[in-house]
């Protein structure tokens, strides 16, 4: 789906080939009916033809261009309305995720999953900066019993973290947005563990932002505030 | 009282004589004129700026006729006269097989334009056989079209 910025540079660009193909048509045309008349009234011999005057030509060029325009322009505009927005599309598709600090965890993840290994998931870990993401992706692909990805963050780094915020976004595979959630928090120790639990049945990347602080802070800007922001985008097939 | 014959040539002489055997004077400076009907001028008198003799100019020679005001400015191929008759008279005296009124203030003779340029409005530009430039208006744009089937 365009912007309509770009709707409109079309427009405009359109606007100016119309112009440039109508000036080139009635540039020849002159030439040629220049030629004809000058037969029929100089040389007194009959003009071959009986062309259209240069000004109405202009007129039927121009008005035409311009309904070409209008016409294309709406159905460029139409379209792009009716186009769905991503939320639209994956209306009805399953998708969500929580986050838990390890006193949170629920003893029935607790048990069955772990950072190590986790059967019937496949184990990437990435690490970026002093975060690291392990991450688990379900082989079997979706279920409503299982979780679909499970993620492990961990600070590595040294310094005395007291609080996190975190923000994920489901998007599709063309970087649109499906659907995003607001930012979330709270203290943490520092080598605690966060884990994110999160199902989907549609194929698409899940973004998750995490921001660290050494101080306790209630700010909206976390990305200026946080000594530790790293960003994780995690296909999920 | 004064006429001014605008007659054939093969007339001019005959009629002259009769008119002034009754007293009347034939004068190209008279205000009333006696032309035949149903038939077109051969020559019209002029006269050149600043002088008063009138000259016999013949039609075949006009180029184009102009006004500016009052005055009515003859064009031949070298020179310019000063004609005492209207516009509109001399459109109604010259034969319009061989002349075409173009604007409100200009006739032309239809076989001296040596090239016409188009324009994107209404209107074409002549360039006469003396090089004078003159301009078909929108008035009687479509007249000259179909006056040459163009």
């Amino acid at each position: 789906m365009l912007n309509w910025a770009s709707i409109v540079a079309l427009i405009i660009l359109a606007g100016i080939a119309m112009f440039a193909v109508v000036a080139v048509i009635l540039v020849i045309y002159f030439c040629a009916y220049r030629k004809n008349i000058n037969k029929a009234v100089v040389l007194g011999e009959e003009a071959p033809r009986k062309m259209l005057p240069p000004y109405k030509l202009f007129l039927i060029l121009g008005i035409g261009a311009f309904l070409i325009i209008v016409g294309v322009s709406a159905c460029k505009i139409g379209k792009n309305s009716n186009d769905s927005s991503p939320e639209d599309k994956y209306y009805e598709a399953i998708y969500g995720y929580n986050m838990y600090v390890e006193e949170q965890m629920q003893e029935g993840y607790r048990s069955v999953y772990s950072i190590e290994e986790n059967k019937g998931y496949t184990k990437d870990v990435i690490v970026k900066g002093d975060v690291k993401f392990t991450c688990f992706i379900s082989e079997t692909g979706y279920d409503n019993i299982h979780p679909r990805f499970i993620i492990y963050i961990e600070y590595t780094g040294d310094k005395e973290l007291v609080t996190f915020c975190y923000n994920g976004k489901f998007k599709d595979n063309k970087e649109n947005v499906i659907t995003g959630y607001g930012t979330s928090g709270r203290d943490i120790t520092k080598n605690e563990v966060l884990t994110v639990i999160g199902n989907t049945d549609i194929n698409c990347i899940f973004e998750l932002s995490i921001y660290y602080f050494d101080e306790f802070v209630k700010a909206e800007n976390v990305e200026e505030l946080a000594v530790v922001a790293e960003k994780l985008e995690l296909y999920i097939p | 009282m004064k006429i001014r014959l605008a007659v054939d040539n093969k007339d001019y002489d005959r009629l002259r004589a009769e008119f002034e055997a009754l007293g009347i004077e034939v004068n190209d400076d008279a205000e009333y004129i006696l032309t035949k009907k149903d038939e077109y001028i051969n020559n019209i008198m002029v006269k050149k700026e600043g002088q008063n003799e009138y000259i016999r100019l013949s039609v075949e020679d006009i180029v184009c006729i102009e006004t500016f005001g009052h005055k009515v400015v003859v064009y031949d191929e070298n020179q310019d006269y000063l004609a005492s008759e209207r516009l509109y008279q001399l459109c109604n005296m010259l034969n319009p097989d061989n002349f075409l009124r173009i604007s409100n203030s200009v006739l032309i003779a239809t076989h001296k334009v040596k090239k016409i340029k188009p324009t994107f409005s209404m209107k074409y530009i002549l360039t006469m056989s003396n090089g004078k430039n003159v301009d078909v208006t929108r008035s009687y744009y479509n007249l000259f079209r179909d006056y040459y089937k163009i």
